[in-house]
Formats: C-alpha cells, sequence, structure tokens
C-alpha cells in the first residue's frame, strides 16, 4: 500500500521498469509524475462533494 | 493612403473586403510576400501553400465582386497549427513519425473554416505532437527568445504579420503562453464549443481548439464566424476578480509588477477590482491536470511508442512512459478533483463578470530548448473555462506581457465584451521590431 511520497516514487519507477521503460532518461518524469499522483491521492473527494445535477454540456457540431 | 495588406488585421481585411477595396488575392499575395521576407528568420511554417491559397483567393474574389461573402472571414487568410487535419496539405504533428502524412479529409474546423470563407494559407509549427519538445520557430521580438508553444508557429505569424489570423491548440497553456510571449491576442472558448474531431490528441478531456489574432475585434469576428456567437456592446463597469493567492507570487518580478500596474490601469478605468478567494480544491489542480494529461497522452501514444520509441523526443519519452504506470485509480481520482474545483470554482464565479491573472509566469525566456510554463494556464484547461488573453505590455527588453481573462463555461460573450473593454483600457500598439 502507498503512502508516503517515497512509496510513490518506488511504485512508479519500479511499474516503469516492470514494463520495459528505460529509467535513467525518463526518471525526472517519473518522480515527478509519482510526486504528482500521491498529492492527488491525498486529497479525497467525499460523495457529498459532487452535486446530483450536472452542468448541461453544449458543443457546436 | 491604404497600409500594405499584410499590416491589416482580420476585422479591417474583411471590412475592406466587404467593401471591394481590397481583394482576397490582394490580401494572400502580400501576406506570401510577407512570409517570403521574414521565415528564413522565424521558422513559423511547416508548410505554405502558396497555390493552393492563390487558387482559394481567386475563387473567393470573384465570389466578392458579385456581392456574395460567406461569412466576415471571406477572403481572411488563416494558419492551422499543424496537428490539424488539412485535406490533401502535409500535416506533421511536429513528429517525424508524420513527417509525410497528407491527410484525406479535413478537420471539423478547418473545414468549417473553408465554408466560411477563410483560406488556409499553410501550416504553421508546433512542438512535437503538442507537447514540449520545442519547434525551430523563433520570437519576433526578439529571435534569440522562444516564442512559448506548443502553438508557436501560430503565435509568432500573427505577431509577425505573416497572416492576421492563426489557429492552435491548448491541453495545459499552449494557445495562451505562446500567444503571450508574441504580444497577441487570444481565445480559448470553453472546451467543448469547438470541435477537436480531425486534431491529433495530446489529451482528449483537456485540449481545446484555440486562435490567436492582433485584437480582441478580431476574435469576436472569428468566434461569431464559427458559431454565430455574437459578442455586441461593451460592458459598462467590468467586476474583476483578481486571486488573493498565487497569482500574484508566483510569477516572476517583472510580471507580477506588470500585474499590479494592469490591475491599477483597470480600476483607473473604472473597472471593479474585486479580491477573489481561490477554492481550497485548487491547490492540487497542477497534480490533476498533469495525472490526466499524461494518462491520456500514454493511451493515445503506446502502441507507437512500445514499437519505435526512439523517434519520440525526450519530453514525449517522459510524458507516455510516466503516463501509462498511472494507476485507474490516480487517473480517477484526478478526474474528481477537476469536477470539484470546476464546480467550486463555478459557484465563487457568481458574483464577478471575470478573473484577471498573468497570462505567463515570466516574459519569454531566452534560448529554444524550453518553450516556458503553462502553470497560471492550467487550471482553466482543467476546468474547461474559457479564456482570453491581451497584451498588457512590454519589460525593458521589449517582450511582451499577457493579461489573461477567464469566465464562467459558455460565458464567451461575456468574456469578450469584458475583453474589448479592458484592451481600451490597456492600449499596445507595439510592433515586433522586424524589417
Amino acid at each position: 500500500m502507498k503512502t508516503t511520497r517515497e512509496d510513490y516514487v518506488r511504485y512508479y519507477l519500479d511499474s516503469a521498469k516492470k514494463i520495459g521503460i528505460p529509467i535513467e532518461p525518463l526518471t525526472q518524469s517519473i518522480v515527478k509524475t509519482a510526486e504528482a499522483a500521491w498529492a492527488v491521492d491525498s486529497y479525497k473527494v467525499e460523495p457529498s462533494d459532487e452535486p446530483a445535477e450536472k452542468s448541461p454540456r453544449r458543443r457546436i457540431h | 493612403m491604404m497600409p500594405e495588406p499584410y499590416k491589416l488585421t482580420a476585422s479591417e481585411a474583411s471590412s475592406m473586403i466587404k467593401q471591394g477595396e481590397l481583394t482576397p488575392v490582394d490580401l494572400v499575395e502580400s501576406l506570401l510576400e510577407r512570409i517570403k521576407e521574414l521565415e528564413p528568420k522565424l521558422d513559423a511554417w511547416v508548410t505554405v501553400d502558396a497555390e493552393g491559397a492563390l487558387k482559394a483567393a481567386k475563387a473567393l474574389t470573384m465570389e466578392a465582386q458579385k456581392g456574395s461573402l460567406r461569412s466576415p472571414l471571406h477572403g481572411i487568410a488563416v494558419g492551422v497549427k499543424d496537428i490539424y487535419a488539412t485535406k490533401a496539405l502535409r500535416t506533421t504533428m511536429g513528429s517525424p513519425l508524420y513527417h509525410d502524412h497528407v491527410p484525406d479529409r479535413d478537420s471539423n474546423v478547418v473545414a468549417r473554416l473553408r465554408e466560411a470563407g477563410a483560406i488556409i494559407l499553410g501550416k504553421t509549427e508546433t512542438t512535437e505532437f503538442a507537447y514540449l519538445d520545442p519547434a525551430p520557430t523563433r520570437n519576433p521580438w526578439n529571435t534569440e527568445y522562444t516564442p512559448g508553444g506548443s502553438s508557436s508557429g501560430s503565435a509568432a505569424a500573427v505577431a509577425a504579420r505573416m497572416c492576421p489570423l492563426a489557429f492552435g491548440s491548448q491541453t495545459g497553456g499552449s494557445v495562451m503562453r505562446p500567444a503571450s510571449f508574441c504580444g497577441v491576442a487570444a481565445m480559448k472558448p470553453t472546451h467543448d464549443l469547438l470541435s477537436r474531431e480531425g486534431i491529433y490528441p495530446q489529451s482528449w478531456s483537456l485540449d481545446h481548439v484555440g486562435f490567436m489574432s492582433r485584437s480582441v475585434e478580431d476574435l469576436k469576428l472569428t468566434l461569431g464566424a464559427l458559431t454565430g456567437i455574437q459578442a455586441q456592446s461593451l460592458i459598462k463597469k467590468p467586476r474583476i476578480g483578481v486571486p488573493t493567492s498565487y497569482f500574484n507570487e508566483a510569477g516572476d518580478e517583472d510580471v507580477t509588477r506588470n500585474y499590479e500596474e494592469t490591475k491599477e490601469k483597470l480600476r483607473e478605468a473604472g473597472g471593479e477590482i474585486l479580491d477573489f478567494k481561490l477554492p481550497d480544491s485548487f491547490r492540487f489542480v497542477h497534480q490533476a491536470h498533469r495525472i490526466i494529461m499524461f494518462a491520456e497522452a500514454a493511451s493515445v501514444h503506446e502502441a507507437m511508442f512500445k514499437e519505435t520509441p526512439n523517434l519520440y523526443r525526450s519530453h514525449m519519452q517522459g510524458e507516455i512512459a510516466s503516463g501509462l504506470v498511472i494507476p485507474s485509480s490516480t487517473y480517477l481520482h484526478a478526474q474528481r478533483i477537476r469536477e470539484k474545483f470546476r464546480n467550486e470554482l463555478t459557484a465563487s464565479m457568481s458574483g464577478i463578470d471575470v478573473v484577471i491573472t498573468p497570462t505567463a509566469l515570466t516574459p519569454a525566456l531566452k534560448g529554444l530548448t524550453s518553450t516556458g510554463d503553462a502553470a497560471f494556464n492550467v487550471p482553466w484547461s482543467l476546468t474547461g473555462f474559457p479564456t482570453v488573453t491581451i497584451p498588457s505590455g512590454l519589460t525593458d527588453e521589449g517582450l511582451p506581457f499577457g493579461a489573461q481573462l477567464i469566465a464562467g463555461p459558455y460565458e464567451e460573450i461575456k468574456l469578450l465584451s469584458v475583453a474589448a473593454w479592458c484592451e481600451l483600457a490597456l492600449p499596445f500598439d507595439a510592433e515586433p521590431p522586424l524589417q
């Protein structure tokens, strides 16, 4: 279970290695993404935060 | 004496074509000369379709002479970012993977432009797949500086008077930022107001159509021709919200000073300048944007990346590699943050007409290895709210600043009315020092 920033960074780098991505040149991007994921996962959005009605969408084709 | 046609704004050219004082052929020939003169210095274009543009111009000239004008864009030559499909015209996405790609049909926006009588002058430079690996384009204000990106060529072309109007796209800040760096006006309408069909995706739920010109009047003309939305009268006393955090401190010293001066000018002009508190969810918008963008971009490129990773440049490699390992639960968390922020922002904006921020954290950066930082634009790409940027001054080194206005969803009429008002309060008649 990932909880700390270090857990996230380790998870993302390990995941990238597992799917054959060459880590070395891409470390900075992967680490920054891991940090973003850690922040995103830490912010809990409660069901009550989501309104029952969504604003209408319009598109002109 | 009539100015050289290439100097005309889209609105001026449109009016002259309507009055019979200018033909589309005159306009295209003048722009082609301008491109021939400046393109070696600026590298704004991937492909200039002189033959196609002149052929279209001749046909549209005949229509105009018979009194048949299709729209206010009749005879107006435009540049189109090289991720928009253009029938029979090479479309490269800024990538060697699409070097010889020729679409067999137009994207929706290009088809609409042609129906409206606009002329596709050519394809403007883009960063690779509209992300961060730079295009070769240089800033017309100082060719040692970046024009920004990813809509690099469109911004440079409009600033250099190579075309009065050009189209780009924005996922993070790719219309607003280059427009600011190049001292032009630009608009990113509400997310799904204009179709993205036929535009190569960076991130489906974040990509926006956008366009650049030299005035708010031109933005109104363009939006009206493409959507029927008509922004009419000027607003009298706009209520302009100024965020009480982040945007007044995250920019560099020059940007922050210009922002303060801009607010003061708007206040002196009679605008109501109001404090605007950003919602708590704002703290996570940049991270949520990155997660969504990277996961979606990875999905677009997964197959090609696995086959030919070395044909991608370094920023794209980083984006795709990172995106491929984002768990679906994290992606969904990011989308929920996005929805929460959107809802909270909509509620917060009920007492104001627009929010104002600097358009970019810095003026254009020296060198061509970075297109700058989209941090001031990302929140509005995430929510899909419409934005406009207008020039708001020059640095001591002669590089432009921009002021970004944000309105609520589908409030294009209000946004353009306030933008026109602000443009009067922030007069900007400087031109890039090009020979």
